[in-house]
């Protein structure tokens, strides 16, 4: 029967739900530290999974040792994004801001196809491939190391923002930019950490994901608009918030996909966030109004 | 300590104050009144370095203000308390405390910090029983309290206030303002700007009145008071009564 398989679909939707919910944090902590909307933080995702793959598969390099350098590479991807093409524009309204990021999207995405290539390509996985068998569902080892690694990465980033000066001054920063400056944070250093912050943490959803379904150079896209849903349907700016949409819309996903059919399992997510958008704009956790006083 | 000459200032290149000089020297209290729209937040923005002036001097322990950044300004001792407070008001009253030693992190300070808070929760015991609540659940008098504590948290050399008693009730004014004289006995040095004149004097030890972007009155307060023109401005008929009371 089909719902003998509801297990194993809730499993998949966690596991793609992770990813999405990384992508999604990502664009809530440049969201609160600078009140716009990055829309190349999808690219980060990209970047992250193809220098990953480059640097084990072209250049032998081990997995952990690809792994921090793939983050770095994306931070610094993220770094530059911040210093130049919007640091110019640092006076301009904030949609020039958000469409700057739509442009370095386009950049990246074809710099990629030009260096990597159009064709996809696969990482190999963390562990072996042989999966495990979860009661009567089956779980990959990736799939694991995904759901492992994002609670590790959201717990991290929970004591980051709650018990270092650092994370509590950006929190500041989202929670009045003034006072920020007045109590003696540079707010300006702060906005830097948040970007690259978000960079890693899409480059880490990439490295992750890119042994399951492989990457390719514009697939930041795709995996950029889903993380921007489960955002707003989590109450966007709000980073628990976007953990929570990141598995809902997983698991949304994955139920659609196996009850109706995997070929409108793309399409859920924006009519999700059509209805959210439409029915209550803030979110899940969201609270703006109270916020802005 | 302090010490602006001849400050030119304003917006988008339209100034609002015509060339203020004014000094606060160590361990003084000094206020500067002045009614709305007289530049007095003007003032307090170059200060802190949010505005940059477009003309004049501007020093702070020797130190050119209008070359720092603002959290230099902050790291030197220079610290405000501004309008409508500033708070953070998701956060808990602990976490605005710490923020508020944000110029001290890492350099070796945390009994300093540790010592300041215990020192300060002494000073507005009601904060103590708030550590754990949002900054935006607090009560009006009770935010600016913790505006001050948290601007006092960063060991400041010089505090500015901009208008502690603005929109609280009157007993409160009277706890805050008896907070600042304690302040004042410890040493600290103040720069106080208020519409509330009446206060601000009694706890002053110098004056400085601004009108239109100019001072036009400086001196002893008893002086100001004894300034016809001044007292009916800033100090209102039954000011008499008021300070007799």
């Amino acid at each position: 029967m089909l719902f003998d398989q509801l297990p194993q679909f809730l499993l998949s939707g966690l596991t793609s739900g992770s990813i999405y919910a990384l992508v999604a944090v990502g664009f809530c902590i440049i969201h609160n530290a600078t009140g716009m909307v990055n829309f190349a933080q999808g690219e980060f995702v990209m970047l992250g999974a193809m220098i990953m793959i480059s640097l084990t598969q072209d250049l032998g390099l081990s997995l952990p040792a690809a792994f921090v350098l793939s983050i770095a590479g994306a931070m610094l991807v993220g770094l530059f994004l911040e210093r130049i093409p919007l640091g110019l524009a640092r006076s301009r309204h904030i949609l020039i801001l958000v469409l700057i990021t739509v442009g370095f999207s386009i950049a990246v995405r074809g710099a990629a196809s030009l260096f990597w290539g159009k064709t996809a390509r696969a990482l190999t996985s963390f562990s072996s491939e042989a999966p495990l068998l979860l009661g009567n569902a089956v779980i990959s080892r990736q799939a694991l190391w995904i759901l492992f690694l994002t609670m590790a990465a959201v717990t991290l980033l929970h004591v980051f923002f709650h018990r270092t000066p650092v994370g509590q001054a950006i929190r500041a920063v989202a929670d009045n930019r003034r006072g920020a400056v007045l109590v003696g944070i540079p707010v300006a250093r702060m906005v830097m950490v948040s970007f690259a912050l978000s960079a890693a943490l899409g480059a880490t959803a990439g490295i992750l994901i890119a042994p399951i379904t492989g990457m390719h150079y514009s697939a930041g896209v795709m995996l950029g608009l889903k993380g921007f849903a489960a955002a707003i349907l989590g109450g966007y700016g709000h980073v628990w918030g976007a953990v929570a949409g990141g598995l809902l819309l997983g698991v949304l996903e994955s139920l659609a996909a196996g009850f109706i059919s995997s070929a409108y399992k793309d399409a859920l997510a924006f009519l999700i966030l059509l209805c959210v958008l439409w029915v209550r704009p803030s979110g899940l956790f969201g609270q703006r109004t109270l916020k802005r006083v | 300590m302090l010490r602006i000459r001849n400050l030119h200032a304003g917006y988008d290149g339209i100034a609002v104050l015509h060339g203020v000089s004014l000094h606060v020297n160590n361990g003084e209290t000094v206020c500067l009144v002045g009614a709305n729209g007289a530049g007095k937040s003007t003032l307090l923005q170059a200060l802190s370095g949010l505005i940059r002036p477009l003309s004049g001097e501007l020093t702070f322990e020797g130190y050119d203000v209008r070359r720092l950044p603002a959290h230099r300004i902050v790291e030197l001792g220079l610290v405000q308390v501004a309008e409508a407070r500033q708070l953070f008001p998701s956060m808990s009253v602990r976490e605005n405390l710490h923020l508020g030693a944000f110029a001290l992190r890492g350099r070796r300070n945390a009994v300093l910090i540790k010592e300041n808070k215990a020192r300060l929760l002494e000073l507005f015991p009601v904060l103590g029983q708030r550590l754990d609540q949002r900054a935006a659940t607090l009560s009006g008098g009770e935010q600016q309290m913790l505006a001050i504590a948290r601007a006092l948290m960063a060991a400041p050399r010089l505090l500015v206030l901009d208008e502690p008693s603005f929109g609280l009730a009157p007993l409160v004014v009277k706890e805050i303002f008896r907070t600042l004289d304690i302040l004042k006995e410890q040493g600290l040095t103040i720069l106080l700007v208020e519409q509330n004149a009446v206060a601000a004097l009694r706890v002053s030890q110098r004056a400085y009145v601004l009108q239109a972007g100019r001072l036009i009155l400086s001196g002893h307060p008893r002086d100001l008071e004894g300034d016809d023109e001044f007292r009916r401005a800033y100090l209102g008929r039954d000011y008499k009564a008021k300070w007799e009371r």
